[in-house]
């Protein structure tokens, strides 16, 4: 066999080894063939114990059970919150490059906590810095989830125009020249909303950058300005706030 | 008895038009002149509670904490926990609804459990 005709037979294989995995990407898509008899599975482990000292496990085990996502792991390092951000980040079902990003991400505030826990020189100050980045993101989710919204609604003829988005200032003057026109409604969110928008915010804040940096820098910065609750994400929230004092005698429409 | 005809049978000439015989248009009855066993009932609203006031305590005190949404932590629970109860009764009340059932004694009733009812008692 000459050296050429292994190259070929070698790109053949590994041409292979990829359709078989793209195969298997593609499986998790058909999850909806299971019968809506067939149950969730129970993967962390705790939740297991939790089950078996009721002694409900019993009864799951004779159930027929779907498989598990591949991110749903018994893992220590599993962490639902970090995987919702993940898939958040996720675009074009790139998970591996969003992951890849986050983690980025983590090891860039790993650095600036350090050198920050380095500089300082009293003690009790060291103790506040925060060196753990799931903590941190944790903590900037808990500060950039909202509590209220303002939702578009259809009154009396009139279509109200509603701007939600806080960050573009320009936006926000165009708001307020039609005012007399338009009204936002504040409505109460459901905690998936909510979570969803407070991610959201944080990932829009980190992509609004120049090409040249990267977003694992930007949202570095991001997540440690919102944890310490300050920074552009807090800021945007508070702004939603005071837009729905503003406009708090327009609840009622959201129920009548 | 139709009387315009009669009165302005003597016109003065320029008076405008005569009015038009009564033979002239018959009323025909095209549909059963009764009502149908059913209703249509487009605007079917929930009975559920809203969480007005409660969402006027949690704006008050965000204004008055600076629209720090942490120091308000009971009104904020208190709030999202009758948005859980008004999504939950209406997801209730709508079930209901679509399927119609007669409750003995139920004096406000649906258009779905109105239907139903004609359906088993129509008019005569």
């Amino acid at each position: 066999m000459t050296s050429l005709q292994k190259l070929t037979t070698l790109a053949r294989l590994l041409s292979l080894r990829q359709q078989s995995r793209t195969e298997l990407v593609n499986a998790t898509r058909n999850y909806s063939v299971f019968n809506p008899t067939y149950v969730k599975p129970v993967f962390r482990p705790e939740e297991q114990e939790a089950l078996d000292q009721e002694e409900e496990l019993k009864a799951l085990s004779l159930l027929p059970i779907k498989p598990a996502f591949t991110d749903d792991t018994s893992s220590e390092f599993y962490d639902k919150q970090v995987n919702k951000f993940i898939n958040f980040l996720m675009r074009e079902g790139k998970k591996e490059t969003a992951r890849k990003a986050l983690e980025n991400t983590f090891e860039n505030i790993k650095r600036i906590q350090l050198e920050k826990y380095n500089k300082a020189t009293d003690p009790a100050e060291k103790e506040k810095i925060e060196l753990d980045p799931r903590a941190i993101l944790r903590q900037a989710i808990e500060n950039s989830t909202p509590v209220l919204e303002l939702l578009k609604m259809k009154k009396g003829g009139q279509t109200y125009q509603v701007i939600n988005d806080t960050f573009h200032i320009q936006f926000e003057k165009l708001a307020d020249d039609a005012l007399f026109c338009c009204i936002k409604v504040p409505v109460p969110l459901t905690e998936k909303r909510a979570q969803f928008l407070g991610m959201n915010w944080l990932i829009q804040a980190g992509k609004d950058k120049q090409m040249k940096v990267h977003l694992s820098e930007k949202l570095a910065h991001e997540l440690i300005d919102a944890a310490n609750n300050e920074g552009r994400v807090i800021k945007k929230k508070q702004e939603l706030y005071r837009q729905c004092e503003a406009n708090r005698s327009y609840a009622h429409f959201r129920w009548f | 008895m139709w009387l315009t005809d009669k009165l302005f049978a003597f016109r003065a000439p320029g008076r405008g038009r005569k009015p038009q015989p009564p033979d002239a248009t018959v009323f025909q009855a095209i549909l059963p002149l009764k009502l149908k066993d059913r209703v249509s009932g487009k605007h079917d609203k929930s009975k559920a509670g809203d969480c007005l006031y409660e969402m006027s305590l949690v704006i008050a005190c965000l204004k008055e904490n600076d629209y720090e949404n942490k120091l308000c932590q009971k009104e904020v629970s208190a709030f999202n926990g009758c948005y859980k109860k008004y999504l939950k009764e209406t997801a209730e009340s709508k079930a209901a609804q679509q399927k119609g059932i007669l409750v003995p004694g139920d004096r406000n009733m649906t258009r779905k459990q109105i239907s139903r009812l004609l359906k088993i008692r129509p008019m005569l």
